[in-house]
């Protein structure tokens, strides 16, 4: 299990990405997003999700907008940039290379002449 | 109620942080997906003791995010702002003030000429019309809307901001300047406009009255009138000092 969290980990910022791609979103939306897709084993803590948003926001990925609720408080809304769209890709690419390549490498060998 | 505890819980996590913008949209952000996320958890049958300490416990370590979320420095700007919002409603009234009071005055000058021209015997004593000395009191009237304007362009931030928002009208200057250039440029043309409006003024007056011996005092109201602009543009236009 700590494997998977720490790949999981290692994705933070790409999976907020994705969950981006549809359409805008804020922090407790993208964490439900993460536990309907993970069968509620897996969300992010409030701190990890800031972090990955302020990095994000700062490399021109995602930015950043206030909501209009008029009572509570207000929801921090995040809405992707083409830059971010293009880190996705490249963020999916290497997920994908590294799965097969892990694959590779954790097959036994059963059919080598 | 229960949001009143998430709002307390906030308020004590976040007692040791910096206090800056930064800080306080976290705070903001943190407490919409807390409050969202607790509301959604008793809806789905959580007690409310239990949904409170799932949601506390989704914060993680806030403590390593504040240590690298900056000074106090920056609470200058949240109370600059709150400063210039209330200095500026007080601006505001005191130029609305000024403003009826100067019309007034315009208002008081009118009536005044009016009376005298047509020899209205209002104030009449000793056979001299005095209907005149209601320019002189329109007059009067000016100097409480040039003080008032005159304090509300002294209005200074408090000492402990001083620092601050002298940076602030740094970056303001420019912008200051361009409006500076464009408000002389509006009042030369109103000027010109002015001055050919009191030779008009002039004239009729003069034709209609006959009064030729005393009606040339129209060009020394309008002379007062352009150093009264002249005074005004110095107080709110005051020249770079560079």
């Amino acid at each position: 299990m700590s494997i998977t969290a720490d790949i999981i980990r290692g994705h933070t910022e790409t999976i907020i990405l994705v969950s981006l791609l549809e359409h805008d979103s804020y922090g407790y939306q993208i964490n439900k997003d993460i536990l309907r897709k993970t069968g509620n084993r897996y969300e992010l803590k409030e701190a990890t999700l800031y972090t990955a948003f302020r990095r994000l926001e700062q490399a021109g990925y995602i930015t950043t907008y206030w909501g209009d609720e008029k009572i509570g408080a207000r929801r921090r809304y995040y809405s992707i940039t083409p830059a971010g769209r293009k880190a996705c890709e490249q963020g999916l690419r290497e997920w994908n290379e590294a799965k097969s390549m892990i694959d590779r490498l954790l097959a036994p060998e059963s059919n080598s002449s | 109620m229960d949001n009143l505890r998430i709002r307390k819980y906030m308020d004590q996590l976040f007692e040791n942080a910096p206090v800056n913008h930064r800080t306080l949209e976290f705070k903001e952000e943190l407490i919409a997906n807390a409050l969202e996320k607790y509301n959604d958890m008793v809806l789905r049958g959580y007690g409310e003791d239990e949904a409170f300490q799932l949601v506390v416990g989704s914060i993680g370590d806030v403590q390593q995010l504040f240590q690298e979320m900056g000074t106090n420095e920056d609470y200058s700007h949240a109370y600059y702002l709150q400063w210039a919002k209330e200095a500026q409603e007080k601006k505001a009234a005191l130029t609305a003030v000024s403003a009826g009071l100067f019309l007034l005055a315009g208002a008081v000058a009118v009536v005044s000429l009016l009376l005298y021209y047509c020899n209205v015997k209002l104030i009449y004593i000793g056979g001299q019309n005095l209907n005149l000395l209601g320019i002189g009191l329109a007059l009067l009237i000016c100097i409480v809307p040039v003080s008032l304007l005159v304090y509300a362009r002294k209005i200074q931030p408090p000492a402990e901001l001083s620092g601050y928002a002298a940076g602030r009208d740094m970056a303001t200057s420019e912008n200051k300047k361009q409006r500076r250039k464009r408000f002389k440029q509006i009042r030369s043309s109103l000027e010109g406009l002015m001055w050919l409006l009191i030779v008009i003024f002039y004239f009729v007056v003069s034709f209609t009255t006959h009064a030729w011996y005393i009606t040339w005092i129209i060009f020394l109201v309008g002379a007062a009138v352009e150093c009264l602009l002249d005074a005004l543009t110095k107080i709110f236009f005051p020249a770079d000092k560079d």
